[in-house]
């Protein structure tokens, strides 16, 4: 607390005045308290005593008095911490180091800057604000007044990068210009320091000195986060300050990008240590996931460091022939995906997708026969740099015995070689050697993998100098070759282990590494040919927290991303939200040393702002006001109140000002007034389509259908309501009538997720197209394309056909079919494998109108004519109507009755 | 609240308070002519189904009124028998109908009125069961009685209605022998109560007055500058201290009341007051003594 002061001294002198103000409060009487009576006319016989006026109760005297004294000081100005008028008249000239090492202390150059420009406002004179971290845009440089710097330095952040003293020195000579207007006077220069060392750091401070006294004022600079090469057990960092002076304690903490936090290390600087080597030590899994290091509560974007993903594991696609596995164990892709599981990403899918995708290993799986336009595809793609790995099998033997297949190292021998068979004499080989020349150099050949059979190459020149690995006759195990920038390589074996011991050893998985190694595709060779420019996606602010990219930040190449920092290259994410790039403020090789200048006088940051006490006065004084009109309402008996009321109310009015803090809690969004009106009252919701006659008949016939199962169930369902897939909770409803018109778009990302929740918590959706008399071979209809791009894009689980003993004809009536208006077609549910919401299917799709069969107008008679078999078979699609709600409700509750018939007939036994 | 609701309120209210009293018979004083038989024996022959005496027969009697069985019993004589005479006695319910009444200090206690509606009903209740025809001072229509009697009554008592003008009973015609209940607080000059009681008193009527009183009118709890407003009037009066009046204010009331209770002494009448913090059974039960003292009304 220092020194209280007033700007407006002269006013206190009003306090004199209190003696009046007391007299004439005294004079004023409360007014009368009013009461009914009836007993008047023995009030009327009384004589009137006393009609002097009350005094006004003394607290209430006292309450108006202070409220006068608070005023009165109030105007006078009372300022706390005033800075002391400044002597000299030169300009004051303020050199802020605005780097990223000025963020962990900045309230102390906040503060000091608002003190010297509310000097300098004190004292009249001139200022000059100089920030030496570069800008895109540089602010004008003119002589401020007192008041100006008082708003521009609130404006002030840290930048995300280091200081560039030496620019900062071509714009100082542009200020004595301004300084030589007014007769070039000594300037009072003090440099708010990050206390680094930068370029021309002893050019910068002479040229300092030459205009007038320097102070340099610099704090300790906090530590900072600098990468290592990564170790084995994980990526590996440096926490490294400038001064070991004493012991320093922090948490390191690493992030994944969704912002969980995967690991957290307590380090600890000695006295006298200035740096140490932190490792974040992941599985191997969560490695990748890696988003972002920091030191814990560090302000400074110097304390963090974001992960590349570039560190990130390769994307693999897998193709193999599509073959009726049942066992994982004889699936050459299980193998793999063991093997390979913590260094990569699976990608499986037809061979064009994969290669359009940013999959930089492929590996074909005892594959032979590829379309020409994949091949042409495959071949520019390993050309870039793709790593093609290739295994042997039963197919390409046998397409090998016909013709070479293409994009192979060697040429292969048709049919295959058998070793240790009943009718061969060779045992089973071992893999003998891994050539010296080839990515498996170095690996050590295991004794225990045996290969009873394999593919032969064409024996020659090629196949030896293309061999990387050999058995210990020396045929080829592996071949590889160097195809443009990329390699195609050839396993003479399966991925399985039928062929050979290969796929369950060690070495497999190790030499499978290498190959992906090799490839030159993905984040980290797009600089390669085509320098893509990345666009920012997140990138950090001074204070190093991530923030939305503006407009005007730069894309940058993944050259530039390796240069330093700098106002058109922003630390931060850049590139795709799945495999971004990440520039840093501190790399290997940023400087990081104490600033060291001769010539200037040193100071520390100290003392508190300048505070103004006015309004914090003017406050209370409104507070006072407040209480007095209360209380005079309550002794004019105008205000009736509990002592809990009137206590509550006088808490309120003193505690508003001392909580600033006192904010409303976030409300959860608020829920609007259909979906409440839907949670008390059970209804059936239908999609709007857009079309009113649809959406009309979808109303009705879910009126008509409640109506039925008003009538004949324990349902009792309120009114139909119409549901808008893109903006309504789909929570609150239990069933979804989904009639899918012709031409309906497919429906936003939003909408598809909401869908999705639906069917995943319970939701029954009912799909029709209401096209069966028309649709005569799959999907022809325009209804059903439209279905087909609603459905395609949903998570759909496998469908089957509703048949006679489907818990759908169960759930209440004992149908055979579920007909509409029309039943030609078959219907289709999800197939009872996926075990989810109890096996109940979350969708029933059909072409069967069953809104036309349900439809009825307010008297209960029907809209539409039934397709066939009258109103009898109007009753049946009510009955499938009820069943079919009824499974929306209850589930597979009913599903034992399938079991019906077997079980009377064991009881008949 | 409607009418109706008000009125079901204060027969409920009411049917709770009469339920602790026993039937009540109010002994005829006096037996003159009155018309409607009743069920008090008047201790003489007459109409009347209770059995009184036999006589001997004389010329001019009904033949069927002579007794055959007791005649048979006495050779040569013929008896004719004879019933007590009963006759019911009609009490006329007077209760203010103006806005004074409409007061209730706290918002515990009823107001005034409401007291005053439920000691009426109740005491209409008490009557009919004791089968006493019922009427209200100043209307025209005959007492009623029977079970129907308290409905009439509420019905006629204008619940909700107030009437300024009344606020003392208007003279009226009553036949001989007749007790009349006024239920008021009687804030007006005792001087005009005086001669509506003894104008009564002198036509033969024997009755009550029940004075209902707020706490608030009765204990004066005042303090400080009050303006006070009359009910019916409006008329504002201040005072300075009203805490210093409080003494001189209950001395007044006092004396005010002291002079009602002197004017219903001379009328030979019982002057009953009431508070509404109190139970309204207590008023009634003082009601149910006066009413119920034969003595005192034979004399």
């Amino acid at each position: 607390m220092g020194a209280l002061s007033f700007t407006s001294p002269l006013i206190l002198a009003a306090l004199i005045a209190l003696p009046l103000v007391w007299f004439l409060l005294r004079a004023t009487p409360p007014s009368p308290k009013q009461a009914r009576f009836p007993a008047f006319i023995i009030l009327r016989q009384l004589t009137a005593k006393q009609e002097t006026p009350d005094r006004t109760p003394w607290p209430l005297l006292l309450l108006r008095l202070l409220l006068v004294v608070i005023i009165i000081t109030g105007l006078a100005g009372p300022v706390l911490n005033a800075p002391p008028a400044a002597s000299g008249g030169g300009p004051i000239a303020l050199i802020i180091d605005d780097s990223w090492a000025a963020a962990s202390n900045w309230n102390a150059r906040r503060d000091e800057t608002r003190r010297v420009s509310a000097e300098a406002a004190q004292a009249n004179r001139p200022v000059f604000i100089l920030t030496t971290a570069p800008k895109r845009t540089p602010a004008p440089l003119k002589p401020l007044t007192g008041r100006e710097a008082q708003v521009l330095v609130d404006t002030l952040t840290p930048q995300p990068w280091a200081s560039d003293r030496g620019g900062a020195m071509e714009t100082l000579a542009a200020l004595d210009a301004f300084a030589a207007a007014n007769g070039s006077p000594r300037w009072d220069i003090r440099w708010l320091s990050d206390g680094l060392s930068g370029n021309n750091d002893q050019a910068f401070a002479d040229a300092l000195r030459q205009r007038g006294d320097v102070v340099l004022l610099t704090d300790p600079v906090a530590p900072i986060l600098r990468p290592l090469a990564p170790a084995n057990a994980g990526p590996a960092f440096r926490i490294e300050r400038l001064h070991g002076d004493e012991v320093w304690e922090g948490v390191f903490v690493a992030a994944a990008r969704d912002g969980r936090e995967l690991a957290r290390i307590d380090v600890t600087l000695d006295e006298g240590q200035t740096a140490t080597d932190v490792t974040a030590q992941l599985p191997l899994a969560l490695r990748n996931e890696l988003g972002a290091v920091r030191i814990e509560n560090a302000s400074s974007p110097g304390a963090v460091q974001l992960i590349d993903a570039r560190a990130r594991r390769a994307l693999i696609g897998l193709v193999g022939e599509a073959r009726p596995v049942r066992n994982n164990l004889l699936d050459g892709a299980h193998y793999l995906r063991q093997s390979l599981n913590p260094y990569a990403e699976f990608l499986a899918d037809r061979l064009s997708a994969i290669v359009a995708s940013d999959a930089s290993v492929i590996i074909l799986d005892d594959v032979a026969a590829m379309r020409s336009g994949d091949i042409g595809a495959l071949s520019a793609w390993v050309e870039k740099g793709g790593v093609l790995i290739r295994f042997a099998g039963p197919v390409l033997a046998e397409a090998a015995q016909d013709r070479t297949p293409p994009l192979l190292p060697v040429v292969l021998r048709g049919g295959g070689r058998a070793f240790g068979g009943a009718l061969t004499w060779q045992t089973p080989q071992r893999l003998d050697a891994f050539s010296a020349d080839s990515p498996f150099a170095g690996l050590a050949p295991p004794d225990d993998v045996f290969i009873r059979q394999q593919i032969l190459a064409q024996p020659g020149g090629e196949a030896t100098t293309r061999s990387w690995a050999r058995l210990e006759d020396g045929t080829p195990l592996v071949t590889g070759e160097r195809f443009g920038a990329g390699v195609i390589v050839l396993f003479h074996v399966t991925a399985t282990p039928q062929w050979s011991d290969l796929p369950v050893s060690g070495v497999f998985s190790e030499m499978l590494r290498r190959l992906i190694f090799l490839s030159t595709l993905g984040p980290e060779s797009a600089a390669g040919e085509t320098p893509a420019r990345q666009p920012p996606l997140r990138l950090l602010d001074g204070f190093a927290r991530l923030e939305r990219p503006r407009d005007t930040d730069p894309a940058l190449t993944p050259a530039e991303l390796n240069e330093p920092a700098g106002p058109n290259r922003r630390p931060g994410f850049y590139g795709a939200p799945e495999a971004p790039l990440a520039l840093n403020v501190i790399t290997a090789e940023t400087p990081f040393a104490p600033l060291e200048v001769t010539g200037v006088a040193h100071a520390v940051y100290a003392g508190e702002p300048p505070r103004r006490l006015g309004p914090f006065l003017f406050a209370a004084a409104l507070a006072l006001l407040l209480i007095d009109g209360l209380a005079t309402l309550m002794l004019a008996g105008k205000l009736r109140l509990g002592r809990i009321g009137a206590a509550a109310i006088i808490a309120a009015i003193t505690l508003t000002p001392l909580a600033p803090e006192a904010r409303a809690q976030p409300l959860d969004p608020e829920i609007d007034a259909k979906t409440i009106e839907t949670t008390l009252t059970t209804r059936l919701a239908f999609v709007e389509t857009g079309d009113p006659t649809m959406d009309k008949l979808s109303e009705q016939a879910l009126a008509g259908l409640s109506r039925e199962l008003y009538r004949r169930t324990a349902l009792e369902p309120g009114p139909p309501v119409g549901v808008n897939l893109e903006t309504d909770d789909l929570s609150v409803y239990p069933f979804l009538y989904w009639p899918v018109v012709a031409g309906a778009a497919a429906p936003s990302e939003a909408a598809l997720a909401n869908i999705e929740n639906f069917m995943r918590f319970g939701g029954l959706i009912l799909f029709d197209t209401r096209d069966d008399e028309r649709a005569i071979g799959a999907g022809s209809t325009p209804e059903a394309e439209a279905l087909q791009r609603i459905v395609s894009q949903l998570n759909t689980p496998p469908l089957i056909a509703v048949d006679a003993t489907h818990v759908l004809t169960r759930s209440f009536y004992l149908l055979n079919d579920l007909p509409g208006r029309l039943d030609n077609n078959p219907v289709w549910v999800a197939a009872q494998t996926s075990g989810a919401n109890d096996s109940v299917t979350p969708l029933i799709i059909g072409g069967r109108d069953w809104a036309g069969a349900w439809a009825s107008d307010f008297l209960g008679r029907p809209v539409k004519p039934m397709g066939q078999g009258g109103e009898r078979a109007r009753e049946f699609a009510y009955r499938a109507g009820v069943n079919i709600v009824m499974v929306a409700f209850t589930g597979n509750y009913k599903s034992d009755q399938v079991h019906t018939p077997i079980l009377l007939e064991r009881l008949g036994k | 609240m409607t009418e109706d609701q008000s009125a079901i309120a204060v027969r409920r209210q009411a049917e709770e308070a009469a339920a602790f009293f026993p039937a009540l018979l109010v002994e005829a004083a006096r037996i003159a002519q009155t018309v409607a038989s009743g069920l008090h024996g008047r201790r003489r022959a007459g109409p009347g189904e209770t059995f009184w005496q036999h006589r001997a027969y004389a010329f001019g009697d009904p033949v069927g009124a002579i007794d055959w069985r007791q005649s048979a019993r006495i050779a040569d004589r013929l008896y004719v028998r004879e019933n007590e005479w009963e006759a019911a006695a009609a009490v006329y319910l007077w209760r203010d109908p103006s806005r004074s009444l409409d007061y209730a200090s706290t918002k515990v206690t009823p107001t005034k009125r409401q007291r005053a509606d439920i000691l009426a009903v109740a005491l209409t209740i008490l009557l009919s069961q004791a089968g006493e025809r019922i009427g209200l001072l100043g209307e025209a229509r005959r007492p009623f009685h029977g079970r129907a009697a308290p409905s009439r009554i509420l019905e006629a008592l204008h619940i909700t209605q107030f009437n300024d003008a009344a606020s003392s009973p208007a003279p009226a015609e009553l036949p001989p022998g007749a007790r009349v209940v006024m239920i008021s607080d009687f804030f007006t000059d005792p001087g005009a109560i005086e001669q509506s009681v003894t104008a009564l008193a002198a036509a033969g009527a024997r009755g009550a007055l029940v004075q209902i009183c707020d706490p608030a009118e009765e204990d004066f709890p005042f303090h400080g500058r009050v303006e006070f407003r009359d009910l019916e009037s409006n008329d504002r009066l201040t005072f300075g201290e009203t805490g210093a009046l409080a003494k001189d204010y209950r001395a007044k009331f006092q004396a005010h009341r002291d002079a009602l209770a002197m004017l219903a002494g001379k009328a030979g009448w019982t002057f009953i007051s009431h508070r509404t913090d109190r139970p309204a059974q207590t008023a009634l039960l003082a009601l149910f003594a006066a009413l119920g003292d034969a003595r005192r009304w034979t004399q």
